[in-house]
């Protein structure tokens, strides 16, 4: 088609990337015959392409199968993370820390000192 | 990682994509899960991230990708011109920026623009065509 305006181009290549016009080519678009023409027959084909586009939708069934795939393999990766955290919180550094700390505990009572200096004098008796 | 977020954008952006690029439902929705996988099995905290267009474009490619490799085992038409429908779908319908869409479908922008006029007017046919205009 013979372009008879120098806006016509502008607002095919707008609404052919599906973009918004300018408030000022709007305004002209109201005022000028050919420009209306081809605004209104681009909108025509947007709306034919629109209903075409949305045929390629999941349909209510196909969500609700993808909805259970994808929660099933995220569940079941969630569950293993989980199971990682609490085998390392289980062994970890920290743990091995508190349990040197809390026996170094039990060894302020005064029977324990005193087992312990019978046992360090034996040794240096022995050097 | 919210489960419901992933399976939104599994449901509403990646299946439709895919859809659109192959055009047969049950190969889409095995694209679609099948890239959701190769996420989880890569970079599975990337999910959480799910929101962020980075992470969009990096699933619309890895579709295309895997569409590509696959088409020669698809039963459907092997005349679909894939990269320009990933081309079209992709800047008429989801808006992303040609440089993005330039980079998944290894085009220059300009062959992105003639791609999106060529699937438009070839719909715009089929579609006269089918309604007897
Ligand atoms: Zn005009």
């Amino acid at each position: 088609m013979e372009n008879h305006c120098v806006h016509e181009r502008t607002i095919g290549s707008n609404l052919l990337k599906n973009s918004n016009l300018s408030d000022s080519l709007r305004v002209h678009i109201s005022d000028c015959v050919h420009c209306q023409k081809k605004y209104d027959l681009i909108c025509h084909e947007n709306s034919i392409i629109k209903e075409e586009v949305e045929r390629y939708r999941a349909s209510i069934d196909m969500k609700d199968h993808l909805t259970r795939e994808v929660s099933l393999q995220l569940e079941s990766y969630l569950e293993e993370v989980e199971k990682v955290a609490k085998f390392k919180k289980r062994y970890s550094f920290g743990s091995l820390k508190e349990n040197i700390v809390s026996f170094g505990k039990g060894l302020t009572d005064p029977i324990s000192l005193f087992i312990l200096f019978v046992i360090a004098a034996f040794y240096l008796i022995q050097i | 990682m919210e489960v419901a977020k992933v399976s939104e954008f599994i449901n509403e952006k990646c299946y439709h994509f895919a859809n659109f690029l192959v055009d047969d439902d049950l190969q889409a929705s095995q694209l679609a899960l099948d890239v959701m996988q190769s996420f989880l099995a890569e970079a599975p905290e990337s999910l959480s991230k799910i929101e962020t267009d980075a992470l969009r474009f990096e699933f619309f490619k890895r579709i295309y990708k895997l569409a590509s490799v696959r088409r020669n085992h698809f039963k459907v038409d092997q005349h679909l011109d894939l990269s320009g429908r990933a081309a079209f779908f992709l800047t008429y319908v989801y808006q992303m920026p040609l440089l993005e869409v330039a980079k998944i479908t290894a085009s220059t922008e300009e062959q992105i623009l003639a791609k999106v006029v060529s699937v438009r007017n070839s719909i715009l046919s089929e579609q006269s065509k089918e309604r007897g205009l």
